[in-house]
């Protein structure tokens, strides 16, 4: 068993307010992980310090043995997608699609190829509209322009914050397979956070809650995963109590 | 901006009151002298326009959904956008003019005769201008035609053909009530109005204000470092081009840059200047649109920092990118001047490649190590005019040490050794740091930025308006 991603100790500070602190982590090589938990918790926090986007209090995250702060050989094997802040507004989606494949050192044809293998994922609404650049999209589509450009890349490691939000159910569920597929097929180390437990459970081979900046739990996923995760985050209670 | 509507129009009133004693302080009478400024002020004042000038394409936006036809809006659009203040400033100098000289002079009809040309040129003036920046976003090129045009009259005034004489026969006869001088603006006028007009209704959708590319120019900018630049260095190239291209504030401070190169030209020209404040604008000059740009390092990138951190591709490339781009503008926005300048006489070759070099080695340098501390958000999509996104105080500072430390260098070697030293002075830095330039970058400029990363990063996602 090999770890891709390694997390020791890991704290993060906001003024005096602990954001998260995660004691021991390990991601498996071919791992599909779905991070959990409310708003505040630290699921974004987290994968920021994954990508070395905030400095650490305190602790160290490995990726493939490297120290992500303070190297950055980790950078060309991970891909990534957390807000529109990753996403360049001013240029068309192709020209965006080729400038960050370029950067992975795929050439401008086979970014064209591999596109393709997401026109149904794209609906018609992101190829070809001339001169459309990417901050005249919808939320929707900006949305499905970033989490394209993390996956064409073919990396070792995805990371993903939220990338259910916004979508519509048809975008969902064709997003659920592209991600089972690039884990199964390619073995990409998948990381992904989501509030949507139905979604989690649905793509994620391992599950891990975060509440007020702590790691509190992992599961493997399995047939109980979503009651368990309901029962945990009370979504059972409160609707018992309402009627 | 409130400071802005007052203090514009008390500056503009007071002008007006005072005009009378201030035009009889010079040589001639009084109205020959207010009419020779009439075409330089319009040349000027469209200049202005077409960079300052506001569209109002908001409120025309909020109307798009509603049950409006095209044709209401596009009449709504031209009616607001005749409502403005660089339309009611003027007046506040003209009236008093007419008021206190014309109609003492020549009567009540000579003065509405007057009164009626100028409103009229002054509204071809606006709409000409909300023209042109209709145009140009479709081609940013267009921007540029206001600045040609005056400088083709500066050019025609200084080879002795007489701009300034006809500005006062015009003037001359809108006294007279010449009715081809009077109906020629509201021909005009109907002109462009009805270019306006059949432009939006062909354009008027909701992305009205969305910009639209001049392709050519980043591809040709791209196209440049096929022979020399590595395939990093050429990728963020042409980011950077698209992005001064593509983007409302950068595209402002490009505009605004082009006009003030103009007027640099036009006090370089002018005899009267002592020779240190020649010295202190050709320095200004040459170094003001790279300047302009450079001042912004790295915030221009800050909305979408993130994703270009956490993508592979060397810090480095990035930073020599934004050296080479800041290059091409020193050559691109000097060249043609110091040609004008030459012919003219009025700049020293030796001069201009001294402090040429000094720019591209050192304060290029020095500009990109400041630019580190740069942890402000600038949203690319608000205009610059007004906007103090991103500004801090130390970068208004830094700007006057870079301007101040080459002609102290100039100016002390000149003075206590030689006119030749002086130029060596500035000269031999700037090619040594320019020789240098990517070993500075490499172990002084990306250094220091690793190190600022997570502060400069967390300054990026923080909005301050």
């Amino acid at each position: 068993m090999y770890f891709m991603i390694v997390i020791k100790n890991l704290e993060k500070w906001y003024r005096n307010s602990l954001a998260l602190e995660v004691e021991d982590l390990v991601i498996e090589q071919n791992e599909f992980l779905g991070i959990v938990g409310n708003n505040g918790a630290g699921k974004t926090t987290l994968l920021r310090l994954l990508l070395d986007l905030i400095k650490a209090d305190k602790g160290v995250v490995t990726s493939d043995n490297i120290p992500v702060s303070s190297s950055t050989a980790w950078k060309s094997y991970t891909s990534s997608y957390i807000d529109e802040q990753f996403l360049i507004d001013f240029l068309t989606p192709e020209e965006f699609f080729h400038f960050t494949g370029n950067a992975y050192g795929f050439s401008s044809n086979i970014i064209d190829e591999k596109l393709k293998k997401y026109e149904v994922f794209f609906n018609d609404e992101i190829l070809g509209k001339r001169k459309k650049y990417i901050r005249d999209f919808s939320r929707g589509n900006k949305q499905k322009i970033g989490i394209c450009s993390a996956l064409l890349v073919e990396p070792k490691v995805l990371i993903l914050d939220e990338p259910f939000n916004g979508l519509d159910p048809s975008s969902q569920a064709i997003l659920n397979q592209l991600l089972i597929r690039e884990n199964a097929q390619r073995g990409t180390c998948i990381i992904l956070s989501s509030h949507d437990l139905d979604q989690v459970t649905q793509v994620c081979k391992k599950i891990a809650i975060i509440e007020k900046g702590k790691l509190v739990r992992t599961i493997v996923n399995s047939d109980q995963a979503l009651s368990e995760l309901k029962s945990y985050f009370s979504v059972g209670k409160i609707l018992e109590d309402e009627s | 901006m409130c400071l802005f509507l007052i203090v514009i129009p008390a500056t503009f009133l007071a002008l007006g009151l005072l005009i009378k004693p201030i035009l009889a302080q010079l040589k001639g009478d009084v109205i020959s002298n207010f009419n020779s400024a009439l075409i330089w002020y319009f040349a000027a004042d469209l200049c202005l326009r077409v960079v300052i000038q506001r569209l109002p394409t908001m409120p025309v936006n909020s109307l798009l959904p509603l049950p409006f036809s095209r044709r209401e809006i596009a009449t709504s659009f031209i009616l607001r956008s005749s409502i403005n203040l660089f339309n009611l400033v003027p007046l506040l100098v003209v009236i008093p003019f007419v008021t206190q000289v014309v109609f003492q002079i020549h009567g009540v009809n000579a003065s509405i005769n007057y009164l009626l040309a100028v409103v009229g040129w002054i509204l071809v003036n606006s709409h000409t201008a909300v023209l042109i920046q209709l145009l140009q976003k479709k081609r940013f090129i267009y921007i540029v035609i206001p600045g040609l045009l005056f400088l083709g009259l500066y050019l025609l005034e200084l080879f002795n053909s007489r701009v300034t004489i006809m500005s006062q026969g015009i003037g001359f006869e809108m006294l007279q009530g010449n009715i081809f001088v009077i109906l020629l603006p509201v021909l005009l006028l109907i002109s462009i109005l009805y270019r306006i007009y059949s432009l939006l209704l062909k354009e008027l959708y909701v992305d009205l204000n969305t910009l639209h590319r001049p392709w050519w120019f980043a591809l040709k900018i791209a196209g440049l470092d096929e022979f020399t630049f590595s395939g990093e260095i050429k990728r963020n190239l042409w980011l950077e081009v698209n992005l001064l291209l593509r983007n409302k504030r950068p595209r402002q401070v490009l505009s605004m840059a082009i006009y003030y190169l103009i007027y640099f030209v036009i006090i370089l020209n002018d005899d009267s200047i002592s020779q240190t404040f020649a010295l202190c604008t050709f320095v200004v000059f040459i170094s003001f649109l790279p300047g302009l740009y450079g001042q912004f390092l790295f915030s221009w990138e800050s909305t979408f920092f993130d994703g270009i951190f956490s993508r592979p591709g060397a810090l480095t490339s990035h930073v020599l990118a934004k050296y080479y781009l800041m290059c091409l503008m020193l050559i691109v926005s000097g060249l043609p001047f110091f040609v004008i300048l030459s012919i003219t006489h009025k700049i020293d070759p030796w001069l201009y490649l001294s402090m040429t070099a000094f720019t591209a080695g050192v304060t290029f340098f020095l500009i990109l190590f400041v630019g580190t501390n740069n942890d402000g958000r600038i949203d690319l999509s608000r205009g610059h005019m007004l906007n103090s996104q991103g500004v801090k105080a130390s970068q208004s500072i830094v700007a006057a040490i870079f301007i101040m430390l080459p002609i102290g260098l100039y100016m002390f070697f000149t003075h206590f050794v030689s006119a030749l030293a002086g130029y060596l002075s500035v000269g031999i830095p700037g090619v040594i740091s320019f020789a240098l330039h990517r070993y500075l970058v490499e172990r002084v400029v990306v250094p220091r930025f690793q190190r600022l990363k997570y502060t400069n990063l967390t300054g990026y996602r923080t909005m301050n308006i």
